[in-house]
C-alpha cells in the first residue's frame, strides 16, 4: 500500500471515530465494531459495515453520518456505504474503549467469548457488585436487556450477548 | 457531625441540613439514604407520572404502528414506541424503590392510573387521527420531552438521573425519526403538507401546554418549585417552554408551516417569545382524565389487565413453588 | 449460488420460498404489534414489541431480497398485493381474538403463546437450515437473523412452558389454545406448491425433514409438561401457500397499507 493510501485510511478511520452510535452518545460504531472494511481509491471510499441486528432502524440514520464524517476528509469526494452480514457483527467486536464507554452510560457490556445457549454473568456498571438481577432479557433496544442491582439499587442495562452461531 | 455519634441520634432538623448540604454540594441522594418525607413523595410523584406517561404514551402512537407508511417507518416507529416502554420500565423500577418505605408497589401504581389518581402527561390525552400526528408527536412531542427531561440530568436523585442519561440519548434518535417523518411530508404533495399543517395546528396548544404553567398561580400548587429547591429540576416551566420555542420555532417556519398563533414573535427587549397562553382549565380537564381519549386509553389498558389476570395468577402460583 | 448463476426454475422457486419467509415475518410482527400497550405485564409489553420489531426487520430483509432479484421495491411488495399474492400461513393472519387492536381488544394471551411458541421452534428449524442454503444471499440473511430469534424462542418457551404447569385456568386455557392453532399449523410446515423445485435447487432441506424435527421437538416438550401429542398438525382452511386466505389477512393487509396507498408515489 502506498504511503499516501494508508495516510489517508488512517484520516478516514479518524474521522470514523466521531461516527457516534445514534443511541448511545459515546459509543462509535469503531468502538463497537461495526465497520468491515475501508478501502480508498483516489478520491473515492468504500465502507462496509456490519448492522447490530438485522432490524435496527438506526442504519439510515448511521449511513448519513458516515457520509457526512467522510465526505469532510481532505482529499476524499465521495464515501460509498454498504451494509453486509458477512462476517456476522457479534459482540466480542466491541473494542475495550467501547467496553469501557458502554459503562459509563449504565450498560454492562457483553460477557467475552461467549456461547449461546450458555448462561452469562453481569456486573452492575456502577457499583461492580455481582449481586443482580436480570428483569428483562429485553430492554428499551433490542440489543439490550433490563437489569436490577440489589446492592446500589439501580436499574441498568446490559448488552445481550450475540455470537456466531456457525 | 461528631465521631462515634451516629446519624440516627441527629434531630429532624439537623439530618435535614445535611441532606441540603448534600444536595448543595452536588451529591447525589441514594435510594437507602435518609431523605425528607416531602423530597420522596416529590420524586414518587414526578417519576411515577414520567413512566406511566412513557406507557401511556404508547398508545396514541401504537395507533400508527401498523400504519406507518413504509418499512422502514414501520421499523422505525415500532423501536421508538418499544423503546419508551423499555423507559417506562425502568422509570416505575425507579419508583418502585422510592415506595417500598411506604408499603406500595407495581399493582398499587396500575389501581392508581385506573383510579386517575396518579395523572400522566397532558399530551397523551389527545387525539392522533393521521400519520402527521405520528410525525409531529415524535418530532415535537419528543423535542419538548427532550427538553424537559434534560434539565433532570444533574437531578440529585441518583437512579434517576443515571436511568435518564440513557433515555435522553434516545429521546434525541426518536426526535431525528420525527424529523424525517416530518422533511418527508413538507417536501411531499400538496395534500402530505396540509396534512402536516392541520397536525400541527391540533397539537400546538398541547405543546404549550407540555411544559406546565407559569407559576403556582394557575395550578394552586408549587411542585415544581420544591423540585427546584430540592434540586431535582433546575428550570421553571416557563425557562423550558422559552427554550423549547427558541429551538422549534425557527425550524417549523423553515419547513415553510404556520404556527396557529399570531401573536407569537420573539421579543428583543425581554429576549423572550410572545405568545398566546394555553388555557389552563381546559388543562386541568385534561389531565384530570376528561381529555378526548383520556378514558378510551385507560379503557384500553384496564381491559388488558382484566384480561390478563390469569396470565398474572398464574404466573405468581408459579413463583410460589 | 448467486443472483447471476440461477437458472430461471430456480429462481422461480427462490421467489416462492422468499414470498412465505417474508409473508410469515410480516404478518405475525403485525399481530403482534396489536398487542403494543396490552400484554398482561409492562416486563412483557417490553418483550414482546422487542420480538415484533425484529420479526418485522426479518421480513423487510426478505423483501429487499425479494427487490434485489427483480420483484419490485420492497416497499410496493409489502403494501400492495392483493391478499391473494400472500403466501403466509393461515394460522400466522389470524386476529389476536375479539375486538380490535383500537377498540374493545378482548385479546388471547394462550393462543398468542402458543402460536409464537410453535412459530418459533419452527422458525428456528428453518434458519438452521436455510443458513446452508445453496442461495448465498438468504444464506447470509439467515445466519443474521438465527443470532435474534435465539432470543424470541427462548422467550416463548418460558411462556409456553409456565403456563402449561401452572392453576387449572392457566392449562384449560393453553389447552384450547393448542387445539385451535393444532388445526391449521400445517400451514406452516408446508413449502406449498414449488415444494419439489424449492428443495430441489437445494434452497432449503426437504419439508419432511423439516416437518419432523418440528414434532418430535413439539411432541417432547409436551410431554414433558404432561400433555399429550394430538398428531401431525392439519391445514384445516386451506394452505396460504396457494394464496388462499381468510377475512383476517383482508383486514391485516388494508390496516398495514392504509397510508401508503393513498399515495405510493410520494415520499413518505
Amino acid at each position: 500500500m502506498s504511503e499516501l493510501k494508508s495516510s489517508m485510511i488512517d484520516s478516514v478511520m479518524d474521522a470514523l471515530g466521531d461516527v457516534k452510535d445514534p443511541e448511545i452518545a459515546s459509543v462509535s460504531i469503531l468502538d463497537l465494531g461495526m465497520v468491515h472494511e475501508v478501502d480508498v481509491t483516489d478520491d473515492k471510499v468504500r465502507i462496509s459495515v456490519l448492522p447490530t441486528f438485522s432490524g435496527c432502524p438506526a442504519l439510515h440514520i448511521i449511513e448519513r453520518d458516515i457520509k457526512k464524517a467522510i465526505e469532510n476528509v481532505e482529499g476524499i469526494t465521495s464515501a460509498e456505504v454498504k451494509f453486509v452480514f458477512t462476517p456476522s457483527w457479534t459482540t466480542d467486536r466491541i473494542t475495550p474503549e467501547g467496553r469501557e464507554s458502554l459503562k459509563e452510560f449504565g450498560i454492562s457490556p457483553p460477557p467475552a467469548n461467549h456461547v449461546m445457549g450458555e448462561p452469562w454473568e453481569i456486573d452492575c456498571p456502577y457499583c461492580g457488585s455481582t449481586y443482580v438481577t436480570m428483569e428483562n432479557i429485553f430492554g428499551p433496544t433490542a440489543c439490550r436487556s433490563i437489569l436490577y442491582c440489589k446492592s446500589c439499587k439501580n436499574p441498568f442495562e446490559a448488552m445481550k450477548p450475540v455470537a456466531d452461531m456457525g | 457531625m461528631t465521631v462515634g455519634m451516629s446519624f440516627n441520634q441527629l434531630s429532624e432538623e439537623e439530618k435535614m441540613t445535611h441532606f441540603l448540604d448534600r444536595i448543595n454540594a452536588g451529591e447525589k441522594i441514594e435510594p437507602d439514604d435518609w431523605m425528607p418525607e416531602d423530597y420522596r413523595l416529590q420524586l414518587i410523584r414526578l417519576i411515577s407520572m414520567h413512566g406511566i406517561s412513557e406507557i401511556m404514551g404508547a398508545l396514541p402512537e401504537k395507533e400508527w404502528v401498523p400504519k406507518a407508511p413504509s418499512l422502514h417507518r414501520k421499523l422505525a416507529i415500532m423501536a421508538k414506541v418499544q423503546d419508551e416502554m423499555g423507559h417506562g420500565q425502568l422509570l416505575l423500577r425507579v419508583a418502585e424503590d422510592l415506595m417500598a418505605p411506604l408499603g406500595k408497589n407495581r399493582h398499587d401504581i396500575m389501581e392508581d392510573l385506573f383510579s386517575g389518581k396518579l395523572k400522566f402527561h397532558n399530551v397523551f390525552h389527545m387525539d392522533a387521527p393521521t400519520w402527521g400526528d405520528a410525525g409531529i408527536i415524535a418530532w415535537l412531542v419528543d423535542g419538548a420531552a427532550i427538553i424537559s427531561q434534560s434539565m433532570m440530568l444533574d437531578s440529585s436523585y441518583g437512579p434517576y438521573a443515571r436511568a435518564l442519561k440513557r433515555i435522553c440519548a434516545e429521546e434525541v434518535f426518536h426526535a431525528q425519526h420525527g424529523e424525517s417523518i416530518i422533511l418527508a411530508m413538507a417536501e411531499g404533495t400538496p395534500e402530505q403538507r396540509e396534512m402536516l399543517q392541520d397536525s400541527l395546528n391540533r397539537w400546538w396548544e398541547s405543546l404549550i401546554m407540555f411544559f406546565g404553567p407559569k407559576s403556582a398561580k394557575e395550578t394552586g400548587n408549587s411542585n415544581a418549585d420544591k423540585n427546584i429547591m430540592y434540586k431535582i429540576r433546575t428550570k421553571t416551566n416557563e425557562d423550558l417552554r422559552q427554550e423549547f420555542f427558541t429551538k422549534y420555532i425557527p425550524r417549523i417556519w423553515s419547513l415553510g408551516l404556520t404556527i396557529p398563533d399570531d401573536t407569537i414573535r420573539f421579543d428583543e427587549d425581554s429576549q423572550m417569545w410572545i405568545y398566546k397562553d394555553a388555557d389552563w382549565s381546559k388543562f386541568k380537564q385534561i389531565v384530570s382524565g376528561n381529555g378526548p381519549q383520556s378514558q378510551n386509553r385507560l379503557d384500553l389498558r384496564r381491559r388488558s389487565y382484566k384480561n390478563n389476570e390469569w396470565v398474572r395468577t398464574a404466573l405468581a402460583a408459579k413463583k410460589a413453588i | 449460488m448467486t443472483q447471476e448463476t440461477l437458472k430461471p426454475q430456480e429462481k422461480k422457486a427462490l421467489i416462492e420460498l422468499l414470498y412465505q419467509l417474508a409473508d410469515d415475518d410480516f404478518l405475525l410482527a403485525f399481530r403482534g404489534s396489536e398487542w403494543l400497550g396490552l400484554a398482561p405485564h409492562i416486563e412483557e409489553d417490553v418483550a414482546f414489541s422487542s420480538i415484533s420489531q425484529d420479526m418485522m426487520g426479518h421480513a423487510n430483509l426478505y423483501y429487499n431480497l425479494l427487490e434485489n432479484i427483480g420483484e419490485g421495491e420492497a416497499d410496493r411488495i409489502a403494501h400492495l398485493r392483493s391478499p391473494n399474492q400472500f403466501r403466509n400461513a393461515i394460522i400466522l393472519e389470524e386476529v389476536n381474538g375479539p375486538g380490535t387492536y383500537l377498540k374493545e381488544p378482548d385479546y388471547d394471551w394462550a393462543f398468542t403463546v402458543v402460536r409464537n411458541y410453535f412459530y418459533a421452534v419452527h422458525k428456528h428449524i428453518r434458519l438452521d437450515s436455510l443458513r446452508h442454503s445453496s442461495y448465498e444471499p438468504l444464506a447470509e440473511a439467515a445466519r443474521k437473523i438465527m443470532t435474534e430469534q435465539y432470543y424470541h424462542l427462548m422467550h416463548w418457551e418460558i411462556w409456553f412452558k409456565q403456563l402449561m404447569t401452572s392453576t387449572d385456568e392457566a392449562i384449560l386455557r393453553m389447552t384450547a389454545a393448542i387445539q385451535k392453532v393444532w388445526k391449521d399449523f400445517g400451514g406452516v410446515l408446508t413449502l406449498g406448491p414449488y415444494y419439489e423445485d424449492i428443495v430441489k435447487a437445494n434452497l432449503i432441506d426437504d419439508e419432511n425433514v423439516m416437518k419432523k424435527r418440528w414434532n418430535n421437538k413439539i411432541e417432547a416438550v409436551l410431554k414433558e409438561v404432561g400433555a399429550s401429542y394430538p398428531g401431525e398438525p392439519r391445514m384445516e382452511r386451506g394452505n396460504g401457500r396457494n394464496g388462499v386466505h381468510t377475512e383476517d389477512l383482508k383486514q391485516a393487509t388494508a390496516t398495514l397499507s392504509e397510508v401508503y396507498a393513498t399515495n405510493p408515489a410520494t415520499g413518505w
